[in-house]
């Protein structure tokens, strides 16, 4: 045996493409207790049940693979080909087209039996393909995965290369085609808020205290079990309800005026609307875009256990049964000040957290099950929030929907205003990845010439996604509010008039973005500054062929390419960092490759932060005691200078090229009259792979981490542009200069 | 130079199928050695020796031959027994134990024999617990052709069903082989019109549209048999006098085992 890295590196191996279709099947035995079915012709689904009362639901594996392809033991070798249309994401528009796959297989005669893996089954007869349709008509939304492996690798190491659902089955004598979308598609066709039926109003005049609200036909509404949030309007009045009584036909726990609206009387007759909102209770604030994100996902029927998710660091420092609610943690520093992890595979959210307790934990959250945890388990997050605590930690987002609408829609937009990129990967999970730099320590993958399929290779330069002028438009008042300016409260302006200049580009080429989520200027302006960065230069998209050794490389990863259709004034090629923005597997070798030019250049750095200070005493090489002078030169989110508590014990600083770990940290107060210090006791020198070295005062003192806590991100991350500018007053204008540090 | 043969009227698919030893693996029943499929495997595991009994019914059934393909017994470093007898009860070793040497089609022949019970052994000498995988269990007759096949004949053409590409500078990228075809040509020059009509049309028309097991010469290649199927959509053999007909030209197709 082997793995599949050996396999791909091998000059010639033998591919097997895995395909398995997940169809219901019933978990008894015919005639078994407590199946009672008697009269044959059961093929162990719904539609051709003889106890219906007693089926349980399950699933069968119906596996295939190539021709020819070594033999998996029950795998039927009929996969003629397959025409992926992998998931493509076009950056600047924040759209992803959701993956569609076709797969031919050939015919086959029936197998031996119905049902080979149960013991009383009957020999089946004629067409393989017609008897499985005949047998299995509820096919549509049932999952298909396509696995990819080699000969000498075990099953069991395959790699998923997709992950769907049934869409459609087509039978001929020549076999039959499979067509199956990625799972955003099922998002985008689910919708929300649920329609009330006209008729369903109010029954009986609801007080403006009152509790319980008498409806003509209590069914028509949520109950307990319903993943979506039992909110409804009654003219202008948001009302929560936690509980339904079908024989009273009354909705119960009324929670009156929520959302920021105010409890009124509604009179009999009044109609019922059922709507979503996102917000704090009273509608004041936002929540955080990861809880919205993951909410609208279960809403559309997307489980837990479709999110990827990103280890950060963060590992249990004690075992946990199913019930408790504050973890020991090492590494909860790399996680949000509140939010959503995962454990194994239950999903929890907590409100607070230290650098070694995570407390005010909800167990179970999003339709996963509380159960016992190991202590050094991996506790992982959304990279949702992964992506947002490194990017824009602590943004926050609030909205209400009442016209029904596409949950894949209300996704895109969260997407947008993140300026995040959603999408599945090859893992077939809900990946979220904002459009930023690579941070430091990001493997980066560099192809050459050498490895693209010759002649493969082409660019559009894709002038339309280059900007001049940004207006983005946030802060609706109103619910719903489309890509009408006029729904809008806010508007950001950016443009850039020496592009526009007759001289220069010549014409304002506009990116008007609507954002319903937005509801602060904090988020408006990052978002308005990122944009207009990103796209100030139009980002070519580079498309050519791998073959099969590089099948590692996945959506959304980054590339280092040098291509000679793209080069610099004096003719040469340059290096650029693209993002894999499609990737499409060709049946036999070629993998067809979408990367779009991100724009950074061959820059990776992870924060920009201002001045910071300047050593006040000389130190020699083993100094540890380190006094910085952080003076009144930063004023980044307002406090004026760095204090104490812009440090971290554990962080690093650097002076010259020598990095240091910080140890015990003091505000000055000795001078309060001078220029404020702090002093760094216990540091370790030479970190992080540097040499000690002595130091003179005056020297610049660069914090290089401190944390993940959502303050210093704000502080130093917030807001820079390519120029490593820094909006420092807030006004979101990058004008004060930086320090990229890596 | 022996003649070659073609293994078929197997009485596996319409036998009686029990087995001992270990358990069956869900999903891979015993019915599934009876589909000429051999990816449709039969499989166990649990034990250390496994016996798979085929019983015909009451009237004794003629056999020559036994044969598997799409196995795993060499990997597992099984061996196999075949014995037979009429009373369920009394077995005779047909085929001493064999160690096959790979996994690839395995054929075996000795004098015909009627018995209405054959069962099959497999161990591994008293070695640790193993789980056999059998796709095709064959027992029955062959049809031996009266003539040589027609030289040149090349029983190992086959053809490569591969993907490869150079770089954009010209290096060889690598390759991803998809699957060997074996594509075998069997002519015969002429062959007695007697046996035209009394053996090979009854063949043809019971077996044109059955894979079968096909040997060139056990007599001197007694390694070589392949799983295969009759590659054509018309069949001719035409007569050069009263008592001749020829030439007999063949095409057979099937996997060519690694």
């Amino acid at each position: 045996m082997t793995t599949m890295a050996a396999a791909r590196a091998d000059a010639s191996r033998q591919l097997i493409r895995l395909v398995i279709l997940k169809l219901d099947q019933c978990g008894n035995e015919y005639g078994v207790a407590p199946c009672t079915a008697s009269g044959g012709r059961c093929a162990y689904t719904w539609p051709t049940c003889k106890d219906t009362a007693n089926y349980t639901q399950s699933t069968y594996n119906y596996k295939f693979t190539n021709r020819g392809a070594p033999s998996l033991l029950g795998a039927l070798p009929l996969l003629l080909k397959f025409d992926p249309l992998g998931s493509r994401i076009l950056q600047d528009k924040f759209e992803v087209s959701a993956g569609e796959w076709r797969l031919k297989f050939a015919p086959d005669t029936a197998a031996p039996l119905v049902c080979v893996n149960k013991t009383t089954s009957e020999a089946d007869v004629g067409s393989f393909w017609p008897n499985l349709i005949a047998r299995n008509p509820n096919y549509q939304g049932r999952m298909i995965k396509v696995y990819e492996g080699y000969a000498g690798v075990l099953e069991a190491d395959f790699e998923l290369m997709f992950s769907g659902t049934i869409e459609n089955i087509t039978v001929s004598r020549d076999g039959a085609e499979i067509m199956a979308r990625d799972l955003l598609y099922k998002a985008k066709e689910a919708k929300l808020p649920a329609k009330i039926d006209e008729s369903n109003t109010v029954y009986v005049t609801l007080a403006i205290g009152g509790a319980t609200l008498e409806v003509v036909d209590a069914a028509g509404f949520l109950d307990a079990s319903a993943k979506h949030p039992r909110i409804i309007k009654i003219e202008s009045e948001y009302i929560t309800y936690t509980g339904r009584n079908t024989t009273l036909n009354t909705l119960t726990g009324l929670g009156r005026g929520a959302y920021g609206t105010s409890a009124a009387q509604h009179v009999a007759g009044l109609a019922i609307a059922q709507v979503l909102a996102y917000g704090n209770a009273a509608f004041t604030a936002g929540i955080a875009p990861d809880l919205i994100l993951y909410d609208l996902l279960y809403l559309s029927g997307i489980g837990a256990g479709y999110w990827e998710v990103a280890d950060d660091g963060c590992v249990l420092n004690e075992a946990l049964d199913n019930s408790e609610t504050a973890f020991d943690v090492t590494g909860g520093n790399y996680l949000p000040d509140a939010g959503v992890i995962r454990i194994d595979d239950e999903w929890c959210a907590y409100t607070t957290r230290t650098d070694t307790l995570l407390s005010g934990i909800v167990r179970g959250v999003w339709g996963t099950t509380a159960v016992a945890h190991d202590t050094a388990a991996i506790v992982y997050i959304s990279t949702c929030s992964s992506e947002v605590n490194r990017w824009h930690a602590g943004a926050t987002f609030r909205r209400k929907v009442e016209k029904e609408t596409s949950i894949g829609e209300l996704v895109k937009t969260l997407a947008a205003d993140n300026m995040a990129d959603v999408f599945v990967n090859e893992s077939g999970k809900i990946a979220f990845s904002i459009q930023a730099p690579p941070v430091i320590g990001t493997d980066v993958s560099a192809l050459t010439r050498d490895d693209h399929w010759r002649n493969s290779r082409k660019v559009n330069f894709y002038d339309e996604s280059r900007c001049t002028r940004v207006y983005l438009f946030h802060s609706a008042p109103l619910p719903d509010p489309g890509e009408t300016p006029e729904n809008y409260g806010a508007l950001r302006v950016y443009y850039d008039a020496d592009a526009e200049a007759a001289v220069n580009y010549g014409k304002a080429q506009i990116k008007t973005r609507y954002c319903p989520w937005i509801y602060q200027a904090a988020e408006a302006n990052w978002l308005a500054v990122k944009l207009f960065n990103r796209y100030k230069k139009a980002c070519p998209i580079l498309t050519f062929s791998l073959e099969t050794y590089y099948a590692s490389i996945r959506l959304g990863d980054l590339l280092r390419l040098i291509v000679p259709e793209i080069v610099g004034e004096t003719g040469a090629a340059v290096s650029k960092l693209y993002k894999v923005t499609c990737r499409d597997p060709k049946e036999d070798n070629e993998i067809v490759v979408e990367a779009t030019d991100t724009g950074y250049g061959d820059d990776r750095y992870g924060l920009i932060a201002p001045a910071m200070g300047t050593l006040v005493t000389a130190i020699d090489n083993d100094d540890t005691f380190i006094y910085i002078e952080v003076g009144d030169t930063v004023g980044i989110g307002g406090s004026g200078r760095l204090t104490a508590a812009d440090f971290r014990t554990g962080g690093q600083i650097r002076i010259g090229d020598e990095k240091i770990t910080i140890g015990e940290i003091y505000d000055d107060v000795v001078w309060p009259l001078s220029t404020p210090k702090v002093a760094l006791l216990t540091c370790v020198r030479g970190a992080l792979g540097t040499t000690p070295d002595s130091h003179e005062v005056g020297d610049q003192v660069l914090i290089l981490y401190s944390g993940a806590s959502d303050d210093f991100r704000r502080r130093y991350a917030f807001i820079g542009d390519s120029d490593n500018l820094l909006d420092s007053d807030g006004d979101g204008t990058a004008d004060e200069a930086g320090y990229v540090i890596f | 130079m022996g003649y070659p043969r073609i293994l078929y009227q197997n009485r596996v698919p319409a036998a009686t199928l029990t087995t001992t030893g270990g358990t069956v693996t869900v999903g891979h029943p015993l019915s599934l050695l009876t589909t000429w499929r051999d990816y449709y495997r039969a499989a166990w595991s649990g034990a250390n020796s496994y016996v798979i009994k085929i019983y015909n019914g009451a009237t004794s059934l003629s056999y020559q031959s036994v044969a598997i393909s799409g196995h795993n017994l060499f990997t597992c470093g099984a061996r196999f027994k075949v014995e037979d007898c009429d009373d369920d009860s009394t077995w005779v070793e047909r085929v001493a134990y064999t160690t096959p040497s790979s996994n690839k089609t395995l054929a075996l022949f000795f004098t015909q024999v009627s018995k209405k019970y054959t069962r099959f052994t497999i161990d591994n000498n008293g070695g640790a617990v193993f789980s056999p995988e059998i796709g095709v269990l064959f027992v029955g007759n062959y049809l031996e052709f009266p003539e040589y096949l027609t030289t040149p004949f090349d029983p190992d053409a086959h053809r490569i069903n591969k993907s490869s590409a150079q770089g954009d500078t010209g290096r060889i990228l690598g390759t991803t082989v998809d699957f060997r075809s074996r594509t075998v040509n069997v002519s015969f020059s002429y062959l007695s019109s007697t046996w035209i009509n009394a053996t090979w049309f009854p063949f043809w028309n019971a077996q044109y549209a059955t894979p079968f097991i096909f040997c060139h010469d056990p007599e001197n290649y007694a390694a070589a048999a392949y799983l295969m199927e009759f590659d054509v959509d018309a069949m001719s053999v035409p007569f050069i006098n009263s008592a001749w007909r020829g030439p007999l030209t063949l095409a057979l197709r099937g996997l060519y085992e690694e």
